[in-house]
């Protein structure tokens, strides 16, 4: 596994979930801390699969903490921190009007290039059912931006 | 999807970039160096 990669990778999809810099960060620390105590996959989808499981329980953790704190302390409320990663264009926007779950699977699967079938296990969806789902995803962009192509 | 979209893309999620990569990989490699000289004990002498 190539961590400098990796790391940018996991970072990413928690940035996507926990919309803080520093707090991804953090987890994505602790993300590759956990994978070391774990036995070591000589398969990459199986090491993906446990990044990516690991990140995501470390984030809904996040988010409970969050909860539990109280929406009084955050800095912002979500619409005005998606507003900051999402505004000025067109695609920023089209991906704003997808829900969570969409746009990361849109991340994993073009900006990370995560497999579909690691996807598929990460979601607990088939692969099939994966590559339905992108379509779809991608067909509401293109619709969304009124294009053939994303740009 | 093409390279062009792709980089649309990843601009188009506006996510920073990370800032304390460096620092954690030189002690993940250590750490993981250490991990790996971890020999499990033999069963019986």
């Amino acid at each position: 596994m190539d961590i400098e990669e990796q790391y940018d990778k996991i970072y990413r999809f928690c940035y996507l979930r926990v919309r803080h810099r520093e707090t991804a960060e953090d987890i994505t620390q602790e993300t590759f801390l956990r994978y070391l105590e774990h036995p070591q996959y000589h398969s990459l989808d199986k090491t993906l699969q446990l990044l990516y499981t690991i990140a995501g329980n470390l984030c809904t953790d996040e988010f409970r903490k969050k909860t539990a704190v109280g929406l009084s302390e955050t800095d912002a409320s979500d619409d005005d921190i998606e507003d900051s990663v999402l505004s000025k264009f067109s695609l920023k926007q089209a991906l704003g009007r997808l829900d969570s779950t969409d746009r990361e699977i849109i991340l994993l699967r073009y900006i990370n290039e995560v497999p579909v079938n690691v996807i598929g296990k990460i979601y607990n969806m088939s692969r099939f059912a994966v590559n339905r789902k992108i379509k779809r995803i991608l067909d509401e962009l293109h619709k969304d931006l009124g294009k053939e192509e994303l740009i | 999807m093409t390279r062009s979209e792709k980089i649309a893309l990843n601009e188009a999620f506006g996510i920073p970039e990370p800032e304390k990569k460096r620092q954690f990989i030189a002690e993940y490699e250590q750490l993981a160096k250490k991990q790996k000289r971890k020999s499990i004990s033999p069963l019986f002498y």
